[in-house]
């Protein structure tokens, strides 16, 4: 991972629009891999996901809302679908988080130096494409859990009280791909901008 | 953290203010939990109305706070918000728990419980 600012509540990095995609903004964060890291940098992520989906992030007046194409010089109002995928991707990223606090960066002397994550989302063609990475350790065997739920038909005593984040991850997204760079875990997925029967409830 | 419990016949109505049960809070989560159902009650149903977020590892502790109630005594879920209801959706985990749309404090006004698909 090339060097980064001393990471706070998340460095908001905001990316040029380039030419061939003026809607590809792509918005970056950096986060210590503490369980309140994380909480914080979600609250950021949200916030920066709902401005660029309004049309702020993305320019002046006349950029067009990337789910609705209503185009507005004022911040738009949010749609249902904004919400949605919200939500969506901020439950992925929480369990992606974790994953990295809980396990890559797992096992750090306490009062030392965090683990950093970093985070990029660029919301483009109808989903939303993100990139994870940590300064953590690799995944055991080198690949991505399954994902497969625990098995609920057992006695009460015996419920599972982990194990489901890796199935909500794949629930929510495409493509998701695992790589070991030389110092860093990568991750990379897409969430779609519209779900089905994401708005059902 | 901001939980309240309070006591209507036969069961136990948790409501639980905070916006979020996630890992940031989720052992904080169970500690106040099991102080809040050492109280008997049979029933004891969490009014979730609150709760916008919840992940897996908040999912894990209201799995944790059912274990500890122990064989003889329901956990309930009421009022959940559409991210949780996801949540419970996706992971299945809405086949073992009694979930109403409403706290249902007046018997009369729902004839059991109502699960949600």
């Amino acid at each position: 991972m090339r060097p980064e600012p001393p990471p706070g509540a998340g460095d908001l990095v905001r990316y040029p629009d380039t030419p061939s995609a003026p809607q590809a903004v792509a918005l970056r964060r950096v986060i210590p891999a503490t369980t309140d890291g994380v909480r914080q940098a979600l609250h950021c992520l949200a916030d920066d996901l709902r401005a660029c989906l309004a049309g702020r992030v993305c320019g002046e007046a006349g950029m067009p809302c990337a789910c609705t194409g209503n185009s507005g010089g004022t911040a738009t109002a949010l749609c249902h679908l904004h919400d949605d995928l919200c939500a969506r991707a901020e439950l992925v990223l929480a369990e992606v988080f974790n994953n990295i606090v809980e396990h890559a960066c797992a096992g750090r002397p306490a009062g030392g130096a965090t683990g950093t994550i970093s985070c990029e989302m660029q919301l483009a063609s109808g989903r939303l494409c993100i990139v994870v990475r940590d300064d953590g350790q690799a995944m055991p065997d080198g690949d991505l859990p399954p994902g497969t739920l625990p098995i609920l038909d057992v006695a009460r005593h015996d419920l599972p009280e982990g194990g489901f984040g890796w199935h909500l991850i794949r629930s929510l997204t495409n493509g998701l791909c695992y790589l070991r760079e030389p110092c860093c875990n990568r991750l990379s997925f897409t969430i779609p901008v519209m779900q089905s029967g994401a708005n059902s409830r | 953290m901001n939980i309240a419990a309070e006591r209507h016949g036969d069961m136990l109505v948790v409501r639980v203010a905070e916006p979020r049960i996630d890992a940031a809070i989720a052992i904080q989560f169970k500690e106040r939990m099991r102080d809040l159902t050492a109280d008997t009650a049979p029933r004891v149903v969490l009014d979730l109305g609150r709760v916008d977020f919840l992940d897996s590892s908040g999912l894990g502790a209201i799995v944790a706070v059912m274990k500890t109630l122990g064989e003889s005594r329901q956990l309930e879920l009421a009022t959940l918000t559409p991210s949780v209801a996801r949540v419970m959706r996706l992971t299945r985990m809405e086949t073992i728990f009694t979930i109403h749309t409403a706290v249902p404090l007046a018997a009369e006004a729902e004839a059991g419980a109502t699960h949600e698909a």
